[in-house]
């Protein structure tokens, strides 16, 4: 299998090679959307986007703010860019975390035979039947509400995700020749998982973690909506579709801001997964 | 001819499942007619009338039981005649003779007797049932019941008190034989006298109460009551627009603009007397200091609240005391003044608090409740507080607030938070003050103590003239108004109800009872 270790410029060059226009603009609205979620203290201040101002209550689109403010009179533009922060925050901590662990505990449970890691593997199994949703608000009923809590509690859900993912392939890999003609020379176990298996599926690991990362923001979202993400003042895009469901009749653009914003950004990830998907399966790159 | 046959049948079976859904529809359209549905914000806590302390349950209540003696109606402008026909008192004040309405049954069938009335007013001063509401009847001394028709209470002074806390939702009177069966489930197995008897409740789902054929008063005009509980108020709104539900209650500032022009259900306002505030805890910092409880006052704009998170559907508060409760005193309104509110934390703090104040709310159970907690939150961070946020749900809510933790700060579960989002609308001016300020009353929150206000409860335990002992009742609000207060007024509620048009006959109190019995739809045809 040649090595799917393609930079990514590669990528971008393929996309307009392609023509692959939708999948173009969803990368430039994630794009758009990292960054603003970084520079977001220098677009709003954390003051103006958290302190109540009821004399601008419910002010809808102007041009001073160009997506309103909500009930609290605070700027929505500016709270669906701290919200980004926090949702992108929350969604790659979760994915990293899921990925560290998950690639080892998987390697490892893939590479090794025996009973613990058929133990391991079995109790995975039995992890994935759970409702992600539900081990997160275990996860955070334990632990109080807070983006680090969020966090743990998907990526709690997303580990074994990853760890049954990648011990067939590591299994398979392990019968290969190259693998075996280093053990032969006397490469260690761990030097060997790096040097030559985790390349072989790292292009795996790119395309399942867009679908993680979308998956990690939408459960995020819902949990935040549930009530069980970080408290208020803090602005999270769940959160505030919550909030502005009594004021949908009279003042919808409230629940625009977020929810575009949600939209936007799951649908993104999703599209660029799917491009991503294509790039990486070289039966696709060369004929279709 | 196969697949003509097959055609038929294929009719056949349309046309008997359709029978048999017309048919189905008739019949819960003619049981519909008969049952009128209430949609409220939360769920009941509990059936058990001495126990419970919540408005939700208590109108469910209203219906169940009744008392010695109840209020001529929502004036609350005297007292008359329930289960006891008449009464009379000694020369010294101190023993009260009820003579009791006879040929009176409980709903299971056990005769109503004064040894009932006995077993129910000793049951709510016993401290093993652990009735919050137990303080209220401290004053009585003994209850005798010379005679199956007689019932005697003994007081240890002359309590001017005795017929308000009789004609309470508390003092409701169970049926003896049913405690005694039921024990520690009573409250999902209420029995008492009223015009309606308990048919079941699914909690989360639905209670129905069911018309009391052996009702010794006038018949209510429903056959069946149902009670729901539906969180979101745009879905109460929903329930009455289509139809699935007669009455609305608890219904949003937002809810309320969307009926308005509605030609199947209008729109009521109310008067309330329920007022919305933050309890503190004065047990422990920043609380514990009497200046800032008078600064975090002076941080909140309440007309701002009202005008644009109530949409003017609610009032600035002018008194601890909302309008239609007993011996209500009015004052300026507090100011908003947060510079004032800096200069005075920084009085206490010069460096600023370096703690953290921890906000509890519920959410839905009062008026745009989390909404204005969020106000709050924001106006105490404005003037330099840093602060924590937590949601409740309101029935763990409740049971962590008043759960007893002896020895710790003010006693209950209320300890762990600086400060908690609650209402009132208990209109009895003695029982609304004695709950929240009295020094050890099982219903006080925040742990307050002020040997003022216990002198003054106190001279108005045994004031028998009314006009004096209200004043009495005004001094203690002046105190707490202009002193030293326990709480953070927000505003004075507006009661929004939906009501189908059709729907005639609705009572509603101050204190959010709404009473039902005398309710029907006038037109029995299509919803």
């Amino acid at each position: 299998m040649p090595s799917a270790r393609a930079p990514r410029g590669g990528f971008i060059r393929f996309l307009f090679s392609g023509r692959r226009w939708v999948a173009l603009t969803a990368l430039t609205i994630i794009a758009v959307i990292v960054l603003a979620a970084i520079a977001a203290p220098w677009l709003f201040d954390w003051n103006a986007v958290t302190r109540v101002n009821l004399e601008k209550s419910l002010v809808p689109p102007n041009l001073s703010s160009w997506l309103g403010t909500d009930e609290l009179g605070r700027d929505l533009l500016g709270r669906v860019i701290w919200g980004a922060r926090i949702t992108l925050s929350v969604a790659f901590g979760s994915v990293a975390i899921a990925i560290v662990v998950g690639v080892a505990l998987g390697a490892a449970c893939g590479y090794y035979s025996g009973v613990v890691p058929g133990t391991i593997m079995r109790f995975m199994d039995f992890m994935i039947a759970f409702p992600r949703t539900l081990v997160a608000i275990v996860v955070i009923t334990v632990a109080g509400n807070s983006v680090l809590s969020l966090t743990l509690a998907i990526a709690l859900s997303t580990i074994p995700i990853y760890v049954r993912f990648f011990a067939a392939p590591v299994k398979a890999l392990k019968q290969r020749e190259f693998v075996l003609a280093s053990k032969s020379i006397g490469m260690g176990d761990v030097g060997l998982m790096v040097a030559h298996i985790l390349p072989n599926v790292g292009s795996l690991i790119i395309v399942q973690s867009t679908v993680s990362l979308a998956e990690a923001i939408l459960i995020g979202s819902g949990l935040s909506f549930l009530g069980l993400g970080p408290p208020p003042p803090i602005p999270e895009w769940g959160a505030m579709i919550a909030a502005s469901r009594p004021l949908l009749a009279i003042h919808p653009y409230v629940m625009v801001a977020p929810g575009g914003a949600l939209f936007l950004v799951i649908l993104s990830f999703n599209l660029v997964g799917d491009a991503l998907r294509d790039y990486v399966d070289p039966k696709s790159r060369h004929g279709r | 001819m196969k697949q003509q046959s097959i055609k038929l049948a294929h009719y056949w079976v349309v046309g008997a499942l359709a029978a048999i859904a017309f048919a189905m529809l008739g019949t819960a359209k003619a049981q519909a007619s008969d049952t009128l549905t209430y949609v409220q914000g939360t769920d009941l806590d509990t059936l058990d009338p001495a126990v419970t302390r919540s408005t939700t349950s208590q109108i469910v209540v209203a219906h169940l039981f009744n008392r010695l003696v109840d209020w001529d109606g929502p004036e609350l402008e005297k007292i008359v005649p329930d289960l006891a026909e008449s009464w009379s008192t000694s020369a010294d004040g101190k023993t009260w003779t009820f003579n009791l309405r006879k040929n009176v049954t409980f709903q299971d069938g056990t005769p109503f007797n004064a040894g009932a009335v006995k077993f129910n007013l000793d049951r709510i001063r016993d401290p093993k049932l652990g009735s919050p509401n137990r303080s209220y009847y401290a004053d009585i001394e003994s209850v005798t019941t010379p005679s199956e028709r007689v019932l005697q209470i003994t007081t240890k002074h002359p309590s001017p008190t005795l017929l308000e806390m009789l004609a309470e939702q508390w003092s409701a009177i169970s049926s003896p034989t049913a405690i005694q069966k039921f024990g520690r489930t009573y409250g999902h197995h209420p029995v008492g006298t009223g015009p309606y008897e308990f048919d079941s409740w699914v909690p989360n789902d639905r209670a129905v109460i069911k018309r009391n054929p052996n009702y010794f008063g006038t018949p209510s005009k429903a056959a069946n009551l149902v009670f729901r509980p539906v969180p979101e108020d745009w879905a109460r709104v929903i329930e009455v627009k289509t139809g699935n539900a007669d009455v609305a209650g608890d219904l949003s500032p937002e809810s309320a603009s969307q009926l308005k022009g509605n030609d199947k259900v209008s729109l009521s306002q109310t008067p309330s007397s329920y007022q919305v505030f933050f309890e503190l805890n004065v047990t422990k910092p920043p609380f514990d200091d009497v200046r800032m409880r008078r600064a975090v006052n002076l941080a909140i704009d309440r007309q701002a609240i009202v005008n644009k998170v109530l949409m003017g559907y609610g009032k600035v508060p002018t008194s601890p005391f909302a309008e239609g409760t007993q011996g209500r005193r009015t004052f300026q309104p507090i100011a908003f003044d947060p510079d004032a509110a800096r200069k005075l934390i920084r009085t206490v703090y010069p460096n600023g608090y370096p703690g953290t104040v921890v906000i509890w709310t519920t959410s839905g159970r009062y008026t745009k409740d989390r909404q204005v907690a969020e106000v709050v939150q924001g106006y105490l961070n404005a003037v330099g507080l840093k602060t924590e946020f937590k949601v409740w749900e309101w029935a763990s809510y409740q049971k962590t607030l008043y759960r007893q933790e002896p020895g710790k700060g003010t006693g209950k579960g209320t300890n762990e938070a600086n400060m908690w989002l609650l209402g009132t609308g208990i209109t009895n001016a003695d029982i609304r003050l004695r709950r929240k300020l009295s020094t050890g009353d099982p219903s006080n929150l925040t742990g307050y103590s002020n040997p003022k206000v216990d002198h003054l409860l106190a001279l108005a335990a045994t004031e028998m003239n009314y006009d004096k002992r209200m004043g009495y009742y005004g001094d203690i609000q002046k105190i707490v108004w202009e002193d030293a207060p326990n709480a953070i007024p927000l505003f004075d509620q507006v009661q929004l109800f939906g009501t189908r048009k059709n729907l005639a006959g609705l009572v509603v109190y101050d204190d959010g009872i709404v009473d039902l019995n005398q309710a029907m739809l006038t037109r029995l045809k299509n919803k």
